[in-house]
């Protein structure tokens, strides 16, 4: 997923992501993560048109549609994790994610594992930990996963620069309130059960510490 | 026989005192720029000239601060000898260099001053290196040079070598002793006693580029400074054109560049009699071409040179007239047009009654029944409504931009960050193509047309156009206009519903078109400044984007034109007019040299 997200920000100056996360009490929750790149669909109409892009053969959409399908289908075999729902729409370019999972901790556990065993050669994978959420009940600490800060740093600079008009958001929902956070750019909702952070791809690639936030609940008044 | 000796000494004195940098050219090299006129470049600055696309084949590191403000004058350059641009590739590396004369060594290290000496494992030979840049110099003659792996042989090595770590070797693509030694060679500088455990595959690979970059690095200097092989000696061709007293003179081998770069790699394995008979067909084809400066602009003059049975074809081919109807297609304001007149008919009877007799010997199973096959269908075929159909004359042109509606999606929230999913129109810019061919039979394509519009609902038929709604790019209609005995496709709304018939006051100006009727089988012009401010880069490949931006600067006219095709050949003019005539004459020839750099490339 995050590997799919960062093909496409090579790929594209347009894009948006929304990672949406929902966690209930009881700690096990849906993760949805949309990839939106309508805006750069003649773009890249005409990098699919192409053999090759900076030396490297450009995939064919059969080849990524078939690598998303095996990664949907690792992550679903994974223990806790109770459904894996994808969306390719390739007429707009709109990838969209739904995974259902018992406990957070469980979720990146199936991610991490899926991920390296979808990488095909001995040190392509260079993340040892793929986690980027702590919960606790009462609070949840999020951070950006080592292999997105690596992936990143490898992006060149005029790549780096076309990211700018890219957009991240990132939504956390809690079925309690939220107390407070310590990112100063976090908005809260209105009904105060989620937290959502927007930054640009540029902000994200330049400053990997853009969404970090740790987020607490309010303690239950019983 | 006193007199003998004085007269070979005096001989062999000449030959050492001749030696120039047209024999430096690694025979290696396809195709070579050279500069007669060196002073023309004098007042030309190391950061201008560090700009072009062809000196970033030589490593940019060597124009570093010591370069900045200098002039090529500064170089301390011989100006009485050849400056050569060459370039060069195999199926295993490609190189890139220069060769020149140097008359102040002294001048030349001030200038590139990372450059320390080197130990020279060749006789006679000076070796200095700066990061990956080998310089050589020998009797005042420098070649710097640059041998790099090419990608596909590096990934085949990469991937073989690593299977074969791995317990795994399926396929051997290089020589078995060749492997040895180069794997010897990494375990000395780079593994562990393990093996390559505590290395990733593309560390790995890095590794490997490393040795080959420095392995064809001392085959190249073995090749030019111990075995004399060279280009000048080893080509004809090359020595004649050098004799031209032009401003400079372009060669390229292409029979060579066909072979070596394994441009027919297709047939190779599948049908290697083929493969070996394209390769014989091309046999011989060079392009040569001299470039003349005046006040006005430079004039490239270039000549294709084929073996007869592929002159003869070409004779064939471009046997035909241009078809007075597309002048009605193209917009007297057009930003550049290009036409292409050839009888597709007349080439393929020749090339049928050629090629024929001598694949009909093949024994290869395979291949006798796919001759077989041809045969049949051309007696099988209607020919007369295929070459009527598609005759082969074609033409296209680039008029402008046009903003065009797109559709996107956007994401709306709400006072809770739920959100929908929203349609949204947008706009963006298009350059607007025209492409035709020449029709005798506009029923056969109608058909077509008509069929796809009854299967295809996103396919219409407007006025006298028929519309395909996001034909291209996903995104952008294409109009197919099929009247007047030619086939024109366009995303031109403009041309496509209000023009179908063609263009009346607005046609191809007068004399435009009467210099494309009087060329031979092609004919382009393009205006640089129209061109170039209208095409978004966005829309083009890196690679082309890279020959765009480097014609950016450029502005004038190019006229491309042929002459008649002959048996054994054909001749181009390039025609390039300044519009900035204030810029340094010396820049122009550059400009041209780097835009046939990147084209070639």
């Amino acid at each position: 997923m995050l590997l799919v997200s960062l093909l496409f920000l090579g790929l594209s100056s347009c894009i948006e992501i929304v990672d949406d996360l929902r966690i209930n009490e009881d700690g096990s929750g849906v993760l949805n993560y949309n990839i939106n790149l309508s805006s750069s669909k003649v773009k890249i109409n005409s990098i699919f048109a192409l053999d090759s892009l900076d030396g490297k053969k450009v995939p064919t959409k059969l080849e990524i549609e078939r690598e998303i399908r095996a990664f949907r289908q690792q992550l679903a075999q994974q223990p806790g994790i109770k459904g894996v729902d994808l969306t390719l729409d390739f007429e707009n370019y709109l990838f969209k994610w739904q995974v259902s999972f018992e406990d957070i901790d469980v979720l990146q556990e199936a991610l991490n594992n899926t991920a390296k065993s979808m990488s095909k050669k001995q040190g392509e994978w260079f993340a040892e930990d793929l986690s980027w959420l702590q919960w606790d009940e009462e609070a949840l600490i999020r951070s950006v996963p080592e292999i997105h800060e690596s992936k990143v740093g490898q992006l060149k600079p005029e790549d780096r620069d076309l990211l700018r008009t890219g957009s991240y958001i990132s939504i956390t929902r809690f079925s309690v309130p939220v107390d407070t956070c310590d990112h100063p750019d976090a908005v809260i909702s209105k009904n105060r059960k989620a937290v959502m952070i927007r930054t640009d791809a540029l902000s994200l690639s330049q400053n990997l510490s853009s969404l970090s936030n740790a987020i607490y609940l309010k303690p239950d008044e019983e | 026989m006193r007199l003998k000796i004085t007269f070979s000494f005096l001989l062999l004195g000449f030959i050492s005192l001749a030696q120039n940098p047209d024999k430096y050219i690694p025979r290696s090299a396809v195709s070579v720029f050279t500069l007669n006129n060196v002073a023309l470049f004098d007042k030309i600055k190391m950061d201008h000239l560090v700009q072009y696309e062809f000196m970033g084949e030589v490593q940019q590191e060597l124009f570093d601060g010591s370069t900045n403000g200098k002039t090529l004058e500064d170089l301390g350059l011989n100006y009485d000898q050849r400056l050569h641009v060459f370039f060069g590739k195999n199926d295993r590396y490609e190189i890139a260099g220069f060769s020149f004369g140097i008359r102040n060594l002294n001048d030349f290290f001030t200038v590139f001053d990372d450059f320390e000496n080197a130990p020279s494992p060749y006789s006679g030979v000076d070796l200095y290196t700066s990061h990956f840049n080998h310089l050589y110099i020998k009797d005042g003659v420098g070649v710097l040079v640059r041998v790099d792996p090419t990608q596909s042989f590096l990934n085949q090595q990469c991937d073989m070598m690593w299977q074969q770590r791995n317990g795994t070797l399926e396929i051997e693509l290089w020589g078995e002793e060749e492997i040895l030694e180069i794997e010897d060679q990494l375990e000395n500088d780079f593994l562990n006693a393990d093996g390559y455990t505590d290395k990733g595959y593309f560390d790995f690979c890095d590794s490997l580029r490393f040795e080959f970059k420095q392995q064809f690095m001392d085959e190249v200097a073995l090749n030019l400074f111990v075995k004399g092989e060279n280009l000048h000696d080893h080509d004809a061709a090359f020595q004649e054109l050098l004799l031209e007293e032009t401003e400079g003179v372009f060669f390229m081998d292409n029979a060579r560049n066909l072979r070596e770069g394994d441009l027919f790699a297709a047939f190779k394995d599948i049908f290697p009699a083929i493969h070996n008979d394209l390769l014989n067909l091309y046999k011989n084809n060079k392009i040569t071409g001299t470039l003349k400066l005046d006040k006005r602009g430079i004039k490239a003059e270039l000549s294709a040179t084929y073996d007869e049975m592929l002159g003869s074809i070409y004779k064939k081919l471009n046997n035909t007239r241009f078809d007075n109807r597309v002048r009605k297609y193209i917009h007297e304001d057009h930003a550049a047009f290009f036409t292409y007149n050839v009888n597709l008919r007349e080439a393929y009877e020749k090339a049928f009654s050629e090629l024929m007799p001598v694949l009909r010997q093949e024994t290869n199973p395979q291949l006798s029944e796919q001759v077989l096959m041809v045969d049949l269908l051309n007696d099988l075929v209607n020919k007369d409504a295929l070459f009527n159909t598609y005759r082969g004359s074609l033409f296209c042109s680039f008029t402008g931009l046009q903003k065009i509606n797109v559709s996107k999606i956007e994401y709306t929230y709400d006072e809770n960050f739920n959100y929908t999913e929203t349609r949204v129109e947008s706009e963006e810019e298009m350059p607007l193509f025209t492409f035709g061919i020449s029709t005798k039979r506009n029923d056969i394509p109608e058909k077509i047309l008509r069929h796809l519009s009854r299967r295809y609902p996103t396919c219409q038929k407007i006025g006298d156009a028929w519309k395909f709604e996001e034909a291209l790019l996903g995104s952008i209609p294409l109009y197919v206009i099929n009247v007047n005995k030619l086939v024109v496709f366009t995303n031109d709304e403009d041309l496509a519903l209000n023009h179908a018939y063609g263009y009346k006051k607005e046609k191809l100006g007068l004399w435009d078109y009467w210099k494309a009727k009087s060329s031979g089988f092609v004919y382009g012009k393009i205006d640089w400044t129209k061109t170039l401010e209208e095409l978004p880069e966005s829309l083009f490949s890196p690679e082309q984007s890279e020959l765009l931006s480097s014609l950016v600067t450029k502005s004038g006219k190019t006229v491309i034109r042929s002459s008649k095709t002959k048996k054994d050949g054909v001749d181009y003019s390039i025609r390039y007019q300044f519009a900035d005539r204030q810029k340094d004459p010396g820049a122009h020839v550059l400009d041209l040299v780097n835009s046939l750099f990147l084209i070639t490339r």
